[in-house]
């Protein structure tokens, strides 16, 4: 500060400070609201049953069907597919519509094909005689009925089938395998280096090299890792699974292409720097004396880190879990390189013996959300699933935190007084 | 820099019958650049509690980590010179450290027990040497428990963590601790410093008694414990040996002028 110039007073620059950083925090936490908000809206609203709408035009023609989009002075309405999914699309421009109405008689019939189709009727159409594995008066529905409609619509979606794509579970299910089995690589090989640094490495030079080095790795953009993987492993480590083992197949790639295995030593590898850090924080953070107390007892280091050190050590490890998932289950980009497809024919995981086929490509629901907003034959649909596919994403990321969390405060409990 | 009278220079009968458990000879020790201890060349008889006194800072601590090497696990230590443990050298070849840590136990001046339950606290050091069935470490632990005056207080919970104790039991706990191994030394850094009067007064009755049986070292700032518990006494000023001799001499009758301030409160 310039001689001269009077300093505000303390109380009025405390105010200033105490302001900015709470609008700054409001910002965040609205930021942070806005996407669950946005996330629940366009990924559930989709699946609430709309009305079925009757437009009557000019030329006296009546269309029949929901209005999927409204797209500056036209709709887009759904109406009736005729020869297969998603090519009933109209598109009407509202000057020609001279009246809208919502007929109570319309029903929303699904076919076995997959296809929708709108009609009037007084009764509910037969089923199987053309093919209706579902019918429901939309426009009649009770608030009761819609609630029901909406899980029906929800769990089908889910379940797959019926003409909406493969659904969720085997996205979910590729995603929580991937992320497990990236788990059992990563925590056994992060825990024993950062024991390593932590007990033996000591504080010199090559131990400060080695640190700055592990955390600069965790600053490496996914995709690198992504381009690693798919070099080292697939092409590297899987070519000459193939070339050995399994050359009576070839040219068709056994463990040369992409897939489960490759694709979680990969996220091991994004993740690893995390764990050691966050780990060899943990062991520092315990007290001396108690390292000391045991060694004093006639105790070797080996003995002093599985009796005392690793055991205190846990809410660390756990902490270190958390984070390895977040960073994972965030990683879309290089899961393209090493194995990730939109549609995969088989699970990783099933009864069949060996039961867990690392070989096998996968699918996963970071990759659901970019196929489906961006690579979806019918974009109406598409987008809100992309949406419903990021809403499960973070449920799943929400959940394994929130699990992780309470076990490690648990343990936080027991261990309270060495916190001090 | 003058000689410190020790055994060795101004009283060679002093330990005349007794054994000479432990004995350091011209021991220095350096964390990084600082000299902490200097050329200290100290005797430990068996069977007596030997008190080093001394202001802070002085090296009471640092010299204790010597005897039973703890002063290795500080990174960037460096030690000259020789402790011997029965007249063997505890840093030879022989000598690996956690054994020379089994017969020559510790007890720190805050009470640090693990996270553990009481009885798993106690019996830690022999789990370490592969008991592992709990008939044959009932046995053990009770003694150990009844050596401290601890039985009694915590034979009805066993189980539960060693960190609802109060201060008090909880160093007597570390006590017992150390001495389920039955070692032959038993050194204590400062084992009141972190507990009330009466605590404290309980500590020094149970160090009288353990001495009887146990060679004791006990480093302490608290001039009245170490008159009150020791047989002989060392002091210890700026890592130097200053003067050595039974405890009754040191404090009425101390040779060196240092002492003499020291024991009378004018310094430190």
């Amino acid at each position: 500060m310039r001689p001269g110039r009077p300093l505000p007073s303390a109380e009025l620059r405390g105010d200033v400070g105490v302001w900015l950083s709470a609008a700054c925090l409001a910002l965040c936490i609205a930021l942070a609201a806005g996407i669950v908000v946005v996330l629940v809206r366009a990924g559930l609203g989709p699946f609430w049953p709309q009305p079925v709408v009757e437009l009557v035009l000019r030329d006296q023609q009546r269309l029949l069907g929901e209005i999927a989009l409204e797209e500056g002075d036209a709709w887009i309405l759904r109406t009736s597919e005729t020869a297969r999914p998603s090519d009933g699309y109209v598109r009407v421009r509202r000057a020609e519509v001279l009246q809208v109405d919502r007929p109570a008689d319309a029903w929303v019939l699904l076919h076995a094909d997959g296809r929708r189709s709108y009609r009037r009727a007084a009764q509910a159409p037969e089923p199987g005689a053309t093919n209706i594995v579902a019918a429901d008066p939309r426009n009649a529905l009770s608030f009761g009925e819609k609630v029901a409609s909406f899980g029906r619509n929800l769990r089908a979606y889910a379940a797959g089938g019926t003409g909406e794509g493969p659904g969720m579970l085997p996205a979910l299910a590729g995603t929580l395998v991937l992320v497990l089995l990236m788990s059992v690589i990563v925590m056994p090989i992060g825990i024993a280096a950062a024991i390593h640094l932590h007990a033996y490495a000591g504080p010199g030079r090559i131990g400060r090299l080695v640190r700055g080095a592990v955390g600069s790795l965790a600053g490496v953009p996914s995709i690198v890792y992504g381009v690693l993987g798919l070099g080292l492993f697939v092409h590297g480590i899987g070519g000459s699974i193939d070339r050995w083992f399994y050359a009576d197949r070839l040219p068709v790639p056994t463990f040369g292409a992409g897939g489960l295995l490759w694709a979680a030593l990969t996220l091991a590898l994004l993740t690893l720097p995390v764990v050691v850090v966050t780990v060899e924080e943990g062991l520092a953070r315990i007290p001396v004396a108690q390292r000391l107390g045991s060694l004093a007892l006639g105790a070797t280091q080996g003995e002093t880190l599985r009796a005392l050190l690793l055991p205190l050590a846990r809410p660390a490890l756990l902490t270190a879990w958390i984070l390895a998932i977040a960073r994972a289950v965030g990683a879309v980009a290089p899961l393209m390189l090493v194995g990730v497809v939109k549609l995969a024919p088989s699970l990783p995981l099933d009864t069949e013996f060996p039961y867990l086929h690392p070989s096998r490509q996968f699918m996963h629901l970071g990759f659901a959300v970019y196929d489906n907003a961006l690579a979806s034959p019918d974009a109406l649909v598409g987008v809100p699933h992309a949406y419903a596919s990021a809403l499960l994403l973070v449920g799943l990321v929400l959940t394994l935190n929130a699990a992780a969390g309470l076990v490690r405060k648990r343990l936080r409990d027991r261990y309270r007084a060495f916190e001090s | 820099m003058s000689t410190p009278l020790t055994n060795t220079t101004v009283a060679p009968r002093l330990f005349d019958g007794l054994e000479r458990i432990v004995e350091t000879q011209g021991l220095s020790l350096w964390y990084e650049t600082r000299q902490v201890i200097h050329d200290v060349s100290l005797t430990i008889p068996a069977g007596r509690v030997t008190a080093l006194i001394g202001p802070s800072g002085s090296g009471k601590t640092s010299l204790l980590r010597c005897l039973n090497r703890l002063s290795q696990e500080v990174p960037g230590s460096r030690m000259h010179g020789e402790v011997l443990l029965r007249g063997v050298p505890v840093r030879g070849a022989d000598w690996p450290a956690h054994e020379v840590r089994r017969r020559i136990g510790m007890v720190f001046p805050r009470p640090n027990p693990f996270p553990l339950s009481v009885y798993e606290n106690v019996a830690y050091g022999l789990r370490l040497l592969g008991l592992r069935r709990r008939r044959d470490l009932d046995a053990p632990v009770e003694e150990a428990l009844r050596a401290v005056a601890l039985w009694d207080e915590v034979a009805a919970q066993l189980d539960e963590p060693a960190l609802t104790l109060a201060p008090g039991q909880q160093q007597r706990l570390a006590i017992a601790r150390a001495l389920i191994l039955q070692p032959d030394v038993l050194l204590m850094d400062e084992p009141a410093a972190a507990l009330d009067p009466q605590s404290s007064l309980r500590l020094e009755e149970l160090l009288r008694q353990l001495g009887r049986r146990c060679t004791i070292v006990l480093a302490t700032h608290n001039l009245q414990q170490a008159a009150r518990v020791s047989d002989f006494a060392a002091f210890l000023n700026d890592g130097r040996l200053i003067e050595v001799n039974d405890t009754d001499t040191l404090f009425t009758n101390p040779l060196r002028r240092e002492t003499e301030d020291y024991v009378t409160g004018r310094y430190g």
